[in-house]
């Protein structure tokens, strides 16, 4: 990854999309049940609040990286959220890019000479 | 537990094609049902738990100009970089070139058809009003499948209502005219009847 690759203002975003499509790998959800699932998994650390989970839901689906279908729930129309063949590439690769990103964000925080470990 | 009011405030708000829009809000309405649900079942009271499911789900602002991003039709979307003021400009030279083309069109291939010289004298104010029908249909038609633009989906269609209704008047008046007509030729030389006055006019 060249340092042309990485936004630093897209990083938020990606780390969002990531948590989503990782809530996902176990199976299809509905939107609450995602934002639920990544607060609990990360003991309260990340958080959707002000419906800020749906845009990020909607760019997935149109990224074809996930897949809505609807279904009917005590009379309630519902939609639900599945991880596409392509959604489980991209993630196995983003997260790659992630922990490259983080790890070399952990080198120059611990300056020359540290150990990441 | 109805969360209809805030359902309708984003609905207002939210400037999407109406079907994107009505998929939105009914993926909203379920999730927040559901999540109030949840929580009152985890022990939560229903009030608390329809203020938490709020507070975590309805769009804010900034989330709904996202949604408006995501959801631009495409049309929008590949005009993004044109001025307002000149893509306006260019959209309205567009539409009338059509509904001139259009109502050229119709005169000529009526005109090939030779019907021109026998048909009544209603056939021109019919053709005019047809066209500004079309014109306005066109222009509305649009504005809801092209641009997306749902906004203020009612504007105009009084105006296309009267214009159709117009012509349609126009027919019924031209028809029953030209009956009348018809019928005084036929009952004033009533021996002509048989070489064709009235078909003369029809073309029949």
């Amino acid at each position: 990854m060249s340092a042309e690759d990485f936004d630093v203002q897209g990083f938020a975003r990606d780390i969002n999309e990531l948590l989503v499509l990782s809530t996902l790998r176990k199976g299809a959800k509905h939107g609450y049940q995602i934002a639920l699932d990544v607060e609990t998994e990360s003991n309260g650390l990340f958080k959707f609040r002000h419906g800020t989970l749906y845009p990020i839901l909607h760019r997935l689906e149109g990224e074809g990286l996930i897949k809505g279908s609807w279904s009917k729930d005590g009379g309630r129309r519902r939609k639900e959220y599945g991880l596409t063949p392509t959604g489980q590439k991209h993630f196995s690769g983003e997260t790659d890019r992630v922990g490259d990103v983080v790890a070399r964000l952990m080198a120059v925080l611990q300056g020359p000479g540290r150990s990441l470990a | 537990m109805a969360f209809t009011p805030e359902l309708r405030t984003l609905g207002e708000k939210l400037a999407v094609p109406i079907p994107d829009r009505v998929r939105i809000l009914r993926e909203l309405s379920g999730d927040l049902h559901a999540l109030t649900e949840r929580l009152v079942a985890d022990g939560v009271a229903p009030n608390e738990a329809r203020q938490r499911a709020a507070h975590a789900l309805v769009p804010d602002e900034q989330t709904l100009r996202a949604l408006e991003r995501l959801h631009e039709p495409l049309y929008v979307r590949l005009t993004r970089r044109i001025d307002p003021s000149r893509l306006r400009t260019l959209e309205r030279r567009g539409l009338v070139a059509a509904a001139v083309f259009m109502v050229g069109a119709s005169g000529l291939a009526l005109a090939n058809a030779n019907v021109v010289d026998a048909v009544s004298r209603f056939q021109w104010p019919v053709m005019m009003v047809g066209g500004l029908t079309f014109a306005a249909g066109l222009a509305k038609a649009f504005e809801i499948w092209i641009k997306g633009d749902h906004s203020r989906i009612r504007r105009g269609l009084t105006a296309i209502l009267f214009v159709s209704l117009s012509q349609l008047a126009i027919v019924t008046v031209g028809i029953m005219a030209d009956l009348y007509v018809a019928a005084s030729m036929v009952e004033s030389a009533p021996a002509q009847s048989d070489h064709g006055l009235p078909s003369r006019r029809t073309g029949w």
